[in-house]
């Protein structure tokens, strides 16, 4: 039973840290977005107005929980909960640090891209359950969008399975430690990662299942108050997610660069991993408020006349070049 | 390396998770609505997911989410969105009173693996990965092996009816000009 | 460790269930959902006598039915788009265009 207790504990650990990431990167947004397009962003509540998030999450507490009478009751209620518990899950086998992390699974990044592909039903739930045209269209986007770009994701990331030879993240992280990081090794997967990744979390540029000047809000339209709170703080828990998994597998998950990692304290690790995945959020922030919203068909060739054969060139020269090294 | 497997192998996960199946996959069968089917079919698979990892094969485990629910019940969504498949007047069915037979056909089939599954059938030969050699070298590795010697070349005409699957959807859905 | 025939019966209704989908649902997309349901419940036998054999030829098995449900369910949903853009219906009862 102390097993159970301590995972329900870790659970519960989880969900505090998240939750306040949630917090700090909606202002990170807000601030980022600000700088960028010279204004100040958010600076009355709290001090340098910190604690607009927050007040922000009262409000959301507050307000009234609208259903459409023609909308679907089930589905439109498990799809904001499907869109937070999945990624939330993924966090399971992520290594924070060298002695820090939930389970090292033996086909941790394998689990990561199922629940992350498990995400796209939220969506499309959402949308069916609406009974809202723009909804739907954002749902219909989504799928295809989701399928499109989960294939030169998975694709992207065999180079560095194959490099490494083994799908458990911590171990991959540890082999990093032994040599050059896998950004070095693999950069064209690098590259093609942080692109689907993006993708996949529905990120500017490729937010089509909620373009604002189209569907009004796309697949949430209808959502209000807490529910939509919960589809809000999910794509937060998706973007770290996928940052997570790209600062494991390429940027040497904990290990702090140019430095003996063999006796360095435990919370500079932690502190080195939670710098390079706010670092790897604030490239995508970048690329938000930097690239316009691609359009439906060219975001499709995009997928599957750049990144696709990219990925498999990628694929097909690691395996050449490991096996030439191996024989 | 450390399982998630401890919890388990407990045996109630098992009754729960396959009452559960059971449960989603009826109601798959008899939804009217091929959204609802399509919901419940993905249910069933999460619950089949559990099941596997039951067994100890969390590389099935893992992939039954990742194809299955991650990419071929997306398709299917898909198609029904596409070609707005809810809507009411696609709904009616005429099975007829051929449905009656049809259900206690299913049932004689039944009862049928039932009986077979009552036969002592020897058990064969035992394999080459006992449970302990698995966890000690990981199951992804124990299948790699047995996939990349022994089925070699099985791997590789499923990759070859992939890429003819792939042209073949193309070619069947592209539009022709009239 | 559940004892192999609740695996085994197990595995049997989920096969029936498919069954069923298939002989009395009309609609196309739901047969072929059914079909995939059965797929799945003879993956699991394989999976399962893998486990009890001591043996990893199951789960290799499974994998490469996977592979197969994957170009099948292509194809398939892709005969079902074709079929509805000339017909306006997916109704299996309505195909008929084959018969003399």
């Amino acid at each position: 039973m102390n097993t159970m207790l301590s995972a329900i504990l870790g659970v519960l650990i989880l969900f505090g840290v998240i939750a306040l990431q949630g917090l700090i990167l909606v202002y990170m947004e807000r601030k980022v977005s600000a700088w960028m397009q010279s204004r100040l962003g958010p600076n009355r509540v709290g001090p340098w107005g910190l604690l607009q998030t927050a007040a922000d999450i009262v409000k959301l507490l507050l307000k009234e929980n609208i259903r459409n009478e023609r909308s679907d009751r089930v589905i439109f209620f498990l799809a904001p909960i499907l869109a937070f518990v999945a990624p939330f899950a993924a966090f399971v086998t992520v290594p924070f640090a060298a002695t820090i992390g939930f389970r090292d699974l033996d086909m941790g990044a394998f689990y990561v891209f199922a629940l992350g592909s498990s995400v796209v039903f939220a969506v499309i739930w959402a949308g069916y359950g609406s009974n809202n045209r723009y909804a739907l269209i954002g749902a219909m986007r989504s799928a295809a969008q989701m399928i499109s770009y989960e294939v030169p994701l998975v694709t992207a990331v065999l180079g560095v399975f194959l490099v490494a030879g083994t799908l458990s993240l911590r171990e991959i992280v540890q082999l990093q430690s032994q040599g050059l990081w896998y950004v070095a090794v693999q950069p064209l997967g690098f590259v093609l990662f942080l692109v689907a990744a993006t993708a996949e979390s529905n990120r500017a540029p490729f937010d089509l299942p909620e373009a604002e000047s189209e569907l009004v809000a796309g697949f949430h339209t209808e959502y209000s108050g807490m529910k939509f709170a919960f589809f809000y703080l999910g794509e937060y828990a998706e973007m770290l997610v996928s940052s997570c998994v790209l600062v494991v597998l390429f940027l040497g998950g904990w290990l702090i660069p140019f430095a003996n990692n063999a006796n360095v304290p435990t919370w500079l690790h932690l502190l080195s991993f939670v710098s390079k995945v706010y670092l790897i959020i604030f490239l995508m922030m970048w690329f938000r408020w930097t690239f316009p919203r691609l359009r439906v068909d060219h975001l499709m060739a995009f997928g599957w006349k750049v990144l696709m054969p990219l990925a498999l060139v990628n694929l097909l020269a690691t395996g050449l070049i490991v096996y030439w090294l191996k024989s | 390396m450390e399982t998630v497997l401890q919890y388990f192998s407990i045996n109630p996960v098992f009754y729960i998770f396959a009452t559960l199946a059971v449960i989603f996959a009826l109601m798959m069968v008899t939804s009217e609505n091929p959204v609802y089917s399509a919901i419940f079919l993905v249910l069933t698979f999460f619950c089949l997911s559990v099941i596997y990892l039951t067994l100890e094969a969390e590389f099935v485990a893992v992939i039954q989410v990742l194809v299955y629910t991650g990419a071929i019940m997306v398709l299917f969504v898909f198609v029904i969105m596409l070609l707005n498949l809810g809507r009411d007047a696609q709904l009616t069915e005429y099975a007829g009173p051929m449905k009656y037979l049809s259900i206690l056909l299913g049932f004689a089939i039944l009862i049928q693996i039932g009986l077979a599954t009552k036969v002592t059938f020897s058990i064969g030969a035992k394999g080459a990965y006992p449970i302990e050699r698995v966890n000690e070298m990981g199951n992804t590795e124990a299948i790699a092996r047995e996939l990349f010697s022994q089925y070699l070349y099985p791997f590789e005409i499923a990759s070859i009816l992939l890429l003819l699957g792939m042209i073949g959807a193309i070619v069947i859905s592209k539009k022709r000009p009239d | 460790m559940v004892p192999l025939p609740h695996y085994l019966i197990f595995t049997a209704i989920l096969f029936t269930l498919g069954v069923i989908g298939v002989l009395t649902r009309r609609n196309a997309i739901i047969i072929f959902m059914s079909i995939e349901l059965m797929l799945n419940s003879v993956n699991l036998t394989m999976v399962t006598f893998a486990r009890f054999l001591d043996s990893m030829d199951g789960q290799v098995a499974v994998f490469l039915v996977m592979t197969v449900a994957a170009a099948e369910v292509a194809v398939g949903l892709a005969l079902i788009v074709a079929i509805y853009r000339k017909k306006d219906t997916i109704n299996v009862d309505e195909m008929h265009i084959m018969q003399g």
